[in-house]
């Protein structure tokens, strides 16, 4: 009983809360933190890094940040907005260093044959989508992987805060220091290229 | 308002964010445009198919290894610690020279004149290097081996734990004997090509110099182009994944080094192992960061864990330390 009052206690728990404790040198409250950001902030590295061991060393990397400065946060934004933002930015870093020492080669699913923006899309495993066709939950992920490769960074990075990450617009335009109907308008690109991308290789419909 | 047709409000309509007015018209229009229809529905399946797939869960354990990391990085050090840092600023290579002055001086004075001279004394030194050295426990793998044939061998007195401190390396020797007490008949040190070659402060290398590979076919795998200290070091790891290979290179790094694939002699790349079940790989490290490598080694070997950062760095010159890498089979990621 009484766990299920502290679970319940520490689910509504504010961002601004916890700081606060951390601050006065209670470290669970940062171990909450954690446990209420790690999903996202790994979905994001991965999503950028396309590597399991690389998303977790840049997700650690960016919680241990937040253990270094959680101390002086001053709440000037919203702690989020913070955590995003470094993590969106350790990943970008980490995808300039990677492709510097050449260790990101990779393949997109989805790139033309040729190079050619117009020429025939490579063929991998689903490469005919029909009524009867169904694709599983890695499969599914892959497609999607593919799909964001394919975008601009620009668009990338804003749907995976967007729809990954279920940040609002507000939060996405303090991070990405944009006027909101800038991120509107960028939001609603990205997504119809998305959508363009997506429909070329498969019926979402048929995504089980 | 916006134009209800614009098609960055088929978006907004669908995260939520327009007004309770521009809801009103952009349903209107939707009513109204097939087109502007299919359009929603595209981005819509878009959007949710993104929501489905795009989340992905850490890996198991994620949270603790994350604690660990700030426990090894970024926790104050305990009283130990702190204990022990105060303990290496003592200028423990002078007071081991006087105490040894003084332990000559002692046997020097009391033994019979009609007693002939022996040479034992040199084979206890050297026994002495080898044998204060404790196990690493690492696994399947002696620590330092004695010397193959050290002649004559470096003066050594007794030492703790980590070793470095105590041990009187020969330029030291050679340099206090004449001042502290030109009486002494102290053995003529063997010149240490590391620390003469490095001009670094010799004691990482004179512990090295003085020791042999565990191992000989491991001899060829530690030049790195330091005459004297081949190998000098050997451990053998038994790492789960290529984790354990990221931590070693990584613990290189921090030591001022690298990690060096045995087979290619160039810097490890960590995809080469990808399909290994073995590796050989030489760790590079600063000569007076060999203590401090040796014991984040024992943490990874037993703790499978990366050492403190503050173990780990300063100094210069450079030390190779050969690892024997088992990968398990099919445990690579």
């Amino acid at each position: 009983m009484f766990a299920t009052l502290l679970a319940m206690t520490l689910g509504v728990t504010s961002d601004e809360e916890l700081v606060r404790r951390f601050g006065s040198g209670d470290r669970s409250a940062f171990s909450e933190l954690v446990r209420r950001y790690q999903s996202r902030v790994y979905s994001l590295c991965f999503r950028w890094l396309r590597d399991p061991a690389k998303a977790e060393e840049v997700a650690q990397d960016v919680f241990i940040a937040l253990y270094k400065s959680l101390a002086d946060f001053r709440g000037e934004s919203k702690l989020s907005t913070w955590i995003f933002r470094v993590a969106t930015n350790h990943c970008k870093n980490r995808l300039v260093y990677g492709n510097r020492r050449r260790e990101d080669r990779h393949e997109s699913i989805d790139a033309p044959v040729g190079g050619d923006d117009d020429g025939p899309v490579k063929q991998y495993a689903i490469d005919a989508p029909g009524p009867d066709a169904s694709i599983n939950r890695a499969e599914a992920s892959k497609l999607l992987q593919a799909a964001l490769d394919a975008l601009d960074e620009d668009q990338r990075e804003i749907v995976l805060l967007r729809d990954v990450d279920d940040l609002s617009y507000e939060e996405i335009a303090e991070l990405l220091q944009l006027p909101k109907g800038t991120v509107k308008s960028r939001l609603h690109r990205a997504r119809a290229e998305l959508a363009r991308r997506l429909s070329r290789k498969v019926g979402l419909e048929d995504v089980v | 308002m916006t134009d209800p047709r614009a098609p960055e409000n088929l978006s907004a309509l669908l995260d939520g964010e327009l007004d309770p007015d521009e809801v009103e018209a952009v349903e209107r229009a939707l009513r109204e445009d097939p087109a502007l229809r299919a359009e929603l529905h595209a981005l819509q399946e878009a959007m949710e198919f993104t929501r489905e797939h795009g989340p992905v869960e850490p890996p198991a354990g994620f949270a603790e290894r994350l604690n660990a990391r700030i426990d090894a990085e970024l926790a104050p050090p305990s009283l130990w610690e702190r204990l022990r840092d105060a303990l290496r600023q003592l200028p423990w290579e002078g007071l081991a020279l006087a105490a040894a002055g003084a332990l000559v001086l002692f046997f020097v004075q009391s033994a019979p004149k009609q007693t002939p001279a022996t040479t034992g004394g040199d084979d206890a030194g050297v026994d002495a290097v080898a044998q204060g050295r404790p196990e690493l426990g690492v696994e399947g793998a002696p620590a330092l081996a004695p010397a193959a044939a050290p002649s004559p061998p470096p003066t050594a007195l007794a030492q703790g734990p980590e070793a470095g401190p105590a041990v009187a390396t020969p330029d030291a020797v050679a340099q206090a004997r004449p001042r502290s007490n030109p009486s002494l008949r102290l053995p003529d040190p063997a010149p240490s090509d590391a620390a003469s070659e490095s001009g670094q402060d010799g004691l990482a290398s004179a512990e090295l110099s003085a020791a042999a590979p565990a191992d000989p076919t491991r001899g060829s795998l530690g030049a790195g182009g330091q005459k004297g200290l081949d190998a000098a070091m050997s451990y053998r790891l038994r790492a789960s994944d290529k984790r354990v290979l990221s931590q070693l290179s990584e613990l290189a790094r921090l030591n001022g080094g690298q990690l060096i694939d045995a087979s290619t002699g160039e810097a490890m790349d960590l995809r080469a192992f990808d399909s290994a079940t073995q590796a050989q790989v030489v760790m590079r490290v600063r000569a007076d960061r060999v203590t401090a490598a040796t014991t984040a080694l024992r943490r990874l070997g037993e703790l499978d864990y990366l050492a403190r950062r503050d173990d780990l760095l300063y100094g210069s010159g450079a030390v190779d330390v050969a690892i024997d890498v088992q990968l398990s089979e099919g445990s690579t990621r």
